[in-house]
């Protein structure tokens, strides 16, 4: 009975842990009753016994004196139990509750201090328990509906970016506020695309300006809900390259959905979808002119046979010295005749194309699915193609092909089968313009198939719903398909494609690069450029190389990088990197910092090439770069062979961090990165590219701490920038960046 | 001996003009309109030299091509080939299946009779 807790005691000792908090409350109250009664009596019989000694008025000044004083103390001790068993667990347990509701404290609430308060703890427990699933229920809905978003704007994103047509989003004051792969790959020789960038810096104006003005107007009307393409919300219009190269068919749509924020009434963004047309607009050029030449070279020759053989006919006063001279003539208007037909066929070839539509499928894609559809048959091909992309009917192909090979193994018995997609040797033979062709072979061990046999082959339907024969695939590519012998007991179908190229790499478009940003349809471009706040300024962060640091005596830029900032954002894929061909030597001390050696710019454009595509990439942008005069120094002297001035507003992060962190500070741009946590990788350090992507950091760190001070306009920058600009000077004679 | 050729072609017209042309030449000149008869005129007279038309009833011209080429008894047949439709590819399928020669339509007097005085040098020199 010593060790173990004898149930039974429970019975004679209350677990005094399970009383209620009322009970408890009482018990205070009640104590302090009992023993104040208790206290009162018992002074008042201290008081009584000293009646004699001290006589009845300090009798009762004593009473009272002790009972007040015995009052005090058992009051103070009641409080002392009250504070530690009722009122701190009541504090801990509201500061604990407090903690779960607010700062997200997830561990349960300690029992143990508030063990007295009856039934609050566990109810207190319970809430909270309560509060923090319900909120961890709830973050994690809100988790989980965030992921399934940002999955969607993926796809959606790669959808648009990856779409076969060229899609472009114009502000209504014509400035690009979304451009997809398919867009820059069309527009890439036109001239620079970039977000923000005027969509007439890669187009001709005068149609969109045109099909713009015909949509606004119908808007303007009431004739049309610019959302309903069916309503007529939608114009074509064709439209050119700014250097007339290509000719794009578009569609042009009003997007006022994409820009809620924007005033009501204010003119909408445009959606603008291109399709390259050049080539199929010159094709049929082509033909024209071909028929045209075939009618003007078979008509005369024609006329003049008819005639001579009438005359021929009509034997009648013909001299034999005149049927010599008919017979003569018509053996050359035949001849006439017979080339212009052989040399029109010629050239027929050349441009023929079938109207079945064809597209670029790399080679192995085809190989691979004739394997698969025969792996389906359980017929094993070996299959090996070239780095090539065929210009074909990728599905029609692949059937044609799997046919054939499923009928060689079936009819002839044949093993070892190999399909083989090899770049065309001979070129010469059956060139087209894009460079030579492909051929294919299915090959395998045994007899050569018979024309016969391969034409019951081809004229069979292919299945599968394509709704062709293997004959109509092989025309359809301008191609033929015959039999031979390939040697060492080998046997082979050969068809050739007539247009093949090497496999192009894929456009390595990686996610993360920005090509929308769909807050450039809410700024209005109406701002003067010094009133603009800083996120609606478009920044040209830009770093030179050069043969030493003396513009003034002869040294030259031996290579310019620069990066865009739109809306506050780089533009990773906007980047501009050139090397220069300085026309002077590179001292080998340069060298040694840049890395770049005279062999890497033998080849390059000179300042007057790149300094004219650098100013056409600037624009009307706000160029910026650490040590600005030390750069533009270089630049400007060639200004004219440029053909251009760079007149644009040019701001120096020396000079900004001079106005955030005072002249003394150190201005290097490794002192400003350190200062603002920005890691330039060693390996880009002192590379054009890699400078101008750390000064567009560091830049972008300020910018928001300049608009804190107060200092939030291009205005007010350029002002607190030129309280500073007496360093510049001291500057031009200091290291570049 | 003359030179043998065979003409298959199935047009009357430019068969006349052929024949007429070649045994102005001095060649021995059959002709069969047939691809079916083909092969069984070709096997039984084995001529020096066939003119052949790809487009033919009966079998064409690239199947009787192919046979001449498969028949071992027949190596010393020179084949040349006339089509009206003579693209780059057709060319080279005719090469391909063993044809010398490949002529497209329309082709001159000169042209035939060039290239036929050609191969059969060349199977003389061959035989010799």
């Amino acid at each position: 009975m010593t060790d173990a807790p004898d149930p039974r005691s429970r019975s004679f000792l209350p677990d005094v842990t399970r009383w209620s908090l009322r009970l408890r409350v009482f018990l205070f109250f009640a104590l302090i009753a009992l023993l104040g009664a208790l206290e009162i009596v018992a002074a008042s019989v201290y008081g009584y016994s000293r009646l004699d000694a001290s006589g009845p008025v300090s009798a009762f000044v004593l009473t009272s004196l002790v009972s007040s004083l015995a009052l005090i103390g058992l009051v103070t001790w009641v409080w002392l139990l009250f504070d530690e068993n009722v009122a701190k667990p009541l504090q801990a347990l509201a500061s604990d509750m407090r903690a779960r509701a607010h700062a997200g404290v997830a561990q349960e609430i300690d029992h143990a201090p508030a063990r007295y308060l009856g039934d609050l703890a566990p109810a207190a427990s319970a809430v909270t328990r309560d509060l923090v699933e319900t909120r961890s229920a709830l973050e994690e809905a809100v988790a989980r509906e965030t992921a399934r978003i940002a999955a969607e704007k993926t796809r959606l994103e790669t959808l648009l970016r990856d779409a076969p047509a060229g899609v472009l989003l114009c502000t209504a004051d014509h400035k690009v506020a979304l451009y997809n792969t398919q867009a820059a790959r069309l527009l890439r020789g036109a001239g620079e695309l970039g977000l923000n960038r005027r969509l007439f810096d890669v187009l001709r104006d005068s149609a969109v300006l045109d099909a713009y003005g015909r949509l606004r107007r119908r808007v303007a009307e009431g004739r049309a809900d610019p959302g309903d393409e069916e309503d007529g919300g939608a114009v074509e219009l064709l439209c050119s390259s700014l250097d007339g190269a290509q000719l794009f068919e578009a569609t042009m749509r009003l997007a006022p959905e994409l820009a809620p924020e924007a005033p009501r009434g204010a003119p909408a963004g445009y959606v603008l979808t291109l399709r390259d047309v050049t080539e199929e607009v010159a094709r049929h050029a082509d033909r024209d002119a071909l028929l045209r030449e075939m009618f003007d070279r078979l008509r005369r020759p024609a006329a003049n046979l008819q005639s001579a053989f009438e005359a021929l006919g009509d034997r009648e006063g013909l001299s034999p010295e005149l049927e010599n001279r008919l017979r003569d003539a018509v053996v050359a208007q035949t001849g006439a005749m017979a080339e212009a037909i052989s040399e029109l066929s010629l050239r027929f070839d050349a441009i023929a194309d079938s109207a079945w539509p064809m597209s670029d499928m790399a080679a192995r894609d085809v190989a691979e699915a004739v394997r698969l559809k025969l792996a389906a048959d359980r017929l094993d091909i070996a299959a090996t193609a070239a780095p090539l992309e065929l210009r074909c009917d990728g599905f029609g192909l692949a059937l044609l092909l799997s046919a054939i090979a499923r009928a060689v193994h079936q009819e002839q018995g044949a093993e070892h089968l190999r399909l083989t997609i090899a770049a065309e040797e001979d070129a010469e033979e059956d060139s087209d313009a894009d460079g030579g062709g492909a051929v294919i072979d299915v090959s395998w061990r045994g007899d050569v198939a018979s024309i016969a046999t391969l034409d019951g082959w081809l004229a069979q339907p292919l299945g599968e719903g394509y709704g062709a024969t293997g004959r109509q695939v092989v025309d359809r590519h301008g191609a033929e398909i015959w039999p031979e012998a390939a040697g060492e007991g080998l046997a082979r179908l050969r068809l050739p494609i007539r247009q093949a190229r090497p496999l192009r790499p894929p456009v390595s478009h990686s996610p993360s690069l920005e090509f929308y940003d769909f807050e450039l349809l809410n700024l209005s471009g109406e701002t003067p450029q010094d009133e603009r706040r800083f996120e609606e300024l478009t920044f040209v962060v830009f770093d030179t190389e050069t043969t030493g640091l003396e513009p003034d005596r002869g040294d030259e830029i031996v290579q310019v990088a620069a990066t865009r900032v739109v809306n506050g954002r780089m533009l990773a894929g906007e980047s501009f990197d050139a090397l220069v061909n300085p026309e002077r030597p590179i001292p080998s001390a340069s060298t040694q910092i840049h890395g770049i050696s005279e062999e890497m710019v033998a080849d390059a454009p000179t300042i007057a090439e790149i300094g004219r595509r650098f100013h056409r990439y600037c624009g009307d942008c706000v160029l910026v770069a650490h040590n600005a005069p030390f750069d533009m120094a270089f630049l400007r002297r060639h200004e004219k062979r440029i053909g251009a001035r760079f007149d644009q507003p040019i701001l120096d992060t020396v000079l900004i961090s001079a106005v955030l962190y005072g002249r003394s500070a150190e201005h290097s741009l490794d002192a400003i990165a350190e200062r603002l946590q920005v890691t330039i990788p060693p390996e880009l350090r002192h590379t054009a590219l890699g400078d101008a992507v750390a000064t567009t950091e560091v830049l972008l760190k300020m910018l928001p701490m300049l608009s804190e001070r107060g200092v939030g306009t291009l205005g007010a920058l350029k002002d607190a920038c030129a309280q500073h600009a007496g360093m510049m000077t001291r500057r031009l004679d200091a290291a570049p960046a | 001996m003359p030179k043998s050729v065979l003409l298959v072609e199935d047009e009357d017209s430019i068969a006349i003009a052929l024949r007429f042309l070649l045994e102005r030449e001095g060649y021995a000149v059959d002709h069969v309109a047939d691809g079916k008869l083909a092969l069984e005129a070709i096997r039984n007279r084995a001529p020096d030299l066939v003119l052949l038309d790809v487009m033919l009833p009966g079998a064409s011209g690239y199947e009787i091509c192919q046979a001449i080429r498969l028949d071992p008894a027949l190596n010393n047949v020179k084949i040349m080939m006339l089509t009206a439709r003579a693209s780059a590819m057709e060319r080279r399928k005719g090469l391909a299946l063993g044809a010398d020669a490949f002529l497209g339509k329309p082709f001159s007097n000169t042209e035939v009779k060039a290239e036929a005085r050609r191969l059969l040098s060349e199977r003389a020199a061959a035989h010799d």
